[in-house]
């Protein structure tokens, strides 16, 4: 009997344990679905037939966005959270049997690494997925890709550089006048 | 030559120790006058006495306006141009503060009160977006670099046409008088060899030359090139392949990063146009075999051939530049020109492609 007490009350707590687990990850799951993102505002972009140029003008880098990348930074501009990155692509793409949540992370992760966006506790944006056309024929799904350039600098670079000259111009505008 | 009164300015703006250099200058020299018609904009030079007017002048020969103007036209763009060497005048100050980041040298941007003015490889330009006044000073006009005087005053014509909508573009341009292409792309993509082909064999073909490095472009009503210079810059393996442009060159290459300028216009006068209707981007890449191919190219690869280098060229980029860019894309056919070996074929294929749009 004493043993039979012992069983159900540690398959009991067991159970609540596995309760308590599984809730903190249906949490921390809706939380990361809940998450929003901002976008640099010095990364200006422009999307076109299917393809997103995004330039930092901060750091002279740009990228294209290729294949369901477009759908997930214009969704991200509207300010979508991670749950509605997924749903909109899911709602323009034929998704079956593909992990579009791993697929949408790991490309948020890229962003973030070239600090094209970063996350905001701000909950005020629009819902993006909902603009999205339910109707619409979707599209065969392929994987987001972020393409990086650097070939900006190189190209300032080969501007020649002048030297001051003997007079040292230029110089501190002492004479900057008021 | 003759000195004319300048507009009224406000007394109290931070730039007008510059204009007051200017002034200086002219009185001790002398202006003489030039008057250019620039996309579509009557616009007058007022250079300080010879040595920049023939130092940049030739840039702009091809846009000059040679028709008597009625008395009372007024330009809508006055700039005065002037060096230091040549005039004994003072430098002007610098205005601005020191821009960081940039790996090309030192930088002052200065922007108040509707005034930009930027001090970048070793010039000052100055514009006044509400008197329509600008101002560009060298310390010396021998010594300006020929990457330079093929191209000058690029910022203030930035400016200026940018509050008109026109932007700006890197891009060379090429065409007959009912339409013409931009081309665009990286350094080392082909695109100075492309538009060099269709000037060096503009005699068979009939092509005009609208520039090679930076043209200006109007998205509305129509896409429309406009041409800034008609010069164009060779590297030393230019001159080995185009030997017909060699007798044009206006200076001997003075090291690693300089370049030969040519003048379309003293090449084959009468070569280079105003600008024309554009109808199509070309994205040049060299595909080292024999001939040259035209293939159609995605609207995002000639945004990403287009856009990025137009924008970190110049400053600060126009609010509106990628969306104007893009919408120029939107408008028009992109094309990847498949540069072949055999250079003939290169301004041929635009003949074709043309012919065919």
């Amino acid at each position: 009997m004493v043993d039979a007490i012992h069983k159900c009350t540690y398959v009991e707590t067991r159970d609540v344990r596995f309760l308590h687990a599984f809730q903190k990850l249906i949490d921390h799951e809706a939380g990361t679905r809940m998450q929003r993102y901002v976008t640099n505002p010095q990364a200006i972009h422009e999307t076109i037939d299917g393809e997103t140029i995004i330039i930092d003008l901060s750091t002279g880098t740009y990228f294209s966005l290729l294949g369901a990348a477009p759908t997930i930074w214009n969704a991200l501009a509207a300010g979508a959270t991670t749950g509605e990155l997924i749903a909109a692509v899911e709602q323009a793409y034929a998704t079956d049997a593909v992990d579009v949540g791993s697929d949408v992370e790991s490309f948020l992760r890229m962003l973030e690494g070239d600090q094209l966006i970063a996350t905001t506790s701000d909950d005020g944006a629009a819902s993006a997925a909902d603009s999205a056309s339910g109707a619409a024929k979707r599209l065969p799904y392929v994987q987001p890709k972020l393409e990086k350039y650097t070939d900006m600098q190189d190209i300032i670079m080969l501007d020649p550089v002048h030297e001051v000259d003997s007079r040292g111009w230029p110089h501190a505008a002492e004479a900057q006048a008021s | 030559m003759s000195t004319p009164t300048s507009g009224t300015r406000r007394s109290n703006a931070a730039y007008r120790n510059v204009d007051r250099l200017f002034e200086d200058s002219a009185a001790q020299t002398g202006v003489i006058e030039r008057r250019y018609t620039i996309a579509g904009r009557s616009v007058l030079m007022r250079f300080s006495g010879a040595a920049m007017l023939d130092r940049i002048g030739a840039a702009f020969a091809h846009l000059e306006t040679v028709a008597a103007l009625p008395i009372d036209a007024q330009p809508v763009l006055r700039i005065n141009i002037w060096d230091s060497v040549s005039t004994g005048a003072e430098a002007p100050p610098v205005l601005g503060g020191e821009l960081a980041g940039d790996s090309s040298g030192p930088i002052y941007y200065f922007e108040e009160d509707g005034v930009q003015a930027i001090a970048r490889w070793n010039t000052l330009s100055v514009y006044d977006s509400v008197a329509g006044e600008a101002w560009y000073w060298a310390p010396d006009a021998a010594e300006m670099l020929s990457w330079d005087w093929a191209s000058p005053m690029r910022m203030i014509l930035h400016w200026w046409l940018g509050r008109d909508g026109i932007l700006q573009v890197h891009g060379g341009a090429v065409g007959v008088p009912t339409g013409g292409v931009l081309v665009v792309g990286r350094g080392g993509s082909g695109k100075s060899t492309t538009t060099l082909s269709c000037l060096n064999g503009a005699v068979n073909t009939g092509l005009q030359y609208a520039g090679d490095d930076f043209v200006a472009i109007a998205t509305q009503p129509a896409p429309y090139v406009h041409s800034l210079y008609g010069s164009g810059k060779l590297e030393s393996h230019h001159l080995e392949r185009f030997p017909n442009l060699l007798a044009a060159v206006a200076n001997p290459i003075q090291g690693p990063n300089d370049k030969a300028v040519v003048y379309a216009e003293r090449y084959l006068p009468g070569v280079s146009t105003a600008g024309f209707p554009l109808l199509a981007v070309v994205v040049p890449r060299v595909a080292g075999v024999r001939d040259t191919r035209v293939v159609p190219a995605s609207k995002g690869a000639a945004l990403a051939a287009l856009a990025p280098s137009t924008l970190f060229q110049l400053h600060p980029p126009h609010p509106d530049a990628l969306a104007g860019m893009a919408s120029l894309v939107r408008q028009v056919p992109c094309f990847t020109l498949e540069l072949g070996t055999d250079l003939e074929q290169i301004s041929t294929s635009i003949v074709g492609l043309l012919e065919g749009l």
